[in-house]
């Protein structure tokens, strides 16, 4: 089998088959305009939900579903998308992502909204009751989230710190050998 | 077999492809988008058969052919794309591309090349 006619991505066989390079463009901008559909298509179908039982959460007709799920993202309205998340018990959260602000700030944001979504886990916790399964679940969660983001700062770190010729320590490369040791136990989270 | 799907366009006639796409250059990227959908639905995990109609766009046409239809046109020329997907290699074979007015010949073409393919 020739690799030559073997692709990873629609868009380049799209290309290839038209033979014609601008075709890959035009496909691409189609993906990306079907993004958010797509996500909503991907979410039913993970839920294991019909068409026809989403038209009776929404109350709609089935044929809307099929008319959304066939379109593109500039189809779609803001008011259907949130019916139909919410049929599907997701909440939609829209985030105004300013790519002028700095990386750092950037950042921040980040992490300030992983922070409110780590409160929310607790507030869960508390939630239920003394649930120890969910609790433990939540409480391993937790580590597997520390021990991740540790690492993975960690691994930046030392390339920073090899771009600015710091030259890692003894003691951070033990630490790092620790952490990357405790998380062949685990599972990754993220 | 591979981590991720991929496309195999080895029976696929680029001539017949890239004449199409000239005509119907809207409708030939709609169904590519729709391919890759598929592409991502059958990546996380979901089996070509529980696919079949579901979304709509994607519809068995026998022996282990699948059309894929254009959405989202306006005043579209109905379009299908033929695809074998082979799942126990994750291989989509694209096999043709035509609207429905060609289809009889076009679905006789495909199912001729599967056959040849599984020989």
């Amino acid at each position: 089998m020739e690799d030559s006619m073997r692709f990873r991505s629609v868009a380049d066989a799209a290309a290839f088959l038209a033979g014609d390079d601008a075709v890959k463009n035009l496909v691409e901008e189609e993906i990306d305009r079907s993004q958010i559909v797509n996500s909503l298509l991907r979410l039913r179908l993970r839920k294991g939900i019909s068409q026809k039982d989403l038209s009776k959460r929404m109350v709609c007709d089935s044929s809307k579903i099929s008319r959304m799920e066939a379109g593109n993202d500039l189809q779609l309205k803001v008011c259907d998308i949130k019916q139909y998340a919410s049929a599907l018990g997701v909440d939609v959260n829209i985030i105004f992502e300013d790519k002028t602000l700095p990386v750092a700030e950037q950042i921040k944001s980040h992490v300030y909204s992983i922070h409110e979504q780590l409160e929310q886990l607790v507030g869960i916790a508390k939630q239920v009751d003394g649930d120890e399964l969910i609790i433990g679940k939540i409480n391993a969660f937790y580590g597997e989230v520390l021990l991740n983001f540790m690492l993975r700062f960690s691994d930046s770190h030392q390339k920073l710190r090899i771009v600015s010729g710091h030259e890692i320590t003894e003691q951070h490369a033990h630490e790092k050998r620790i952490l990357e040791k405790d998380s062949s136990k685990e599972h990754s989270c993220c | 077999m591979q981590d991720e799907w991929e496309l195999n366009l080895s029976l696929a006639s680029r001539s017949a492809f890239s004449k199409f796409e000239k005509n119907h250059s809207r409708e030939y990227a709609s169904c590519f988008n729709n391919l890759n959908k598929i592409i991502e639905l059958l990546e996380d995990g979901h089996t070509v058969i529980k696919l079949e109609r579901n979304p709509s766009f994607f519809r068995s046409e026998g022996k282990g052919v699948y059309r894929i239809a254009q959405t989202g046109v306006v005043s579209a020329k109905e379009t299908r794309l033929y695809v074998y997907p082979v799942e126990s290699e994750k291989i989509i074979y694209v096999l043709g591309i035509g609207t429905k007015e060609g289809q009889n010949s076009d679905l006789n073409e495909a199912h001729k090349a599967v056959k040849a393919l599984k020989k």
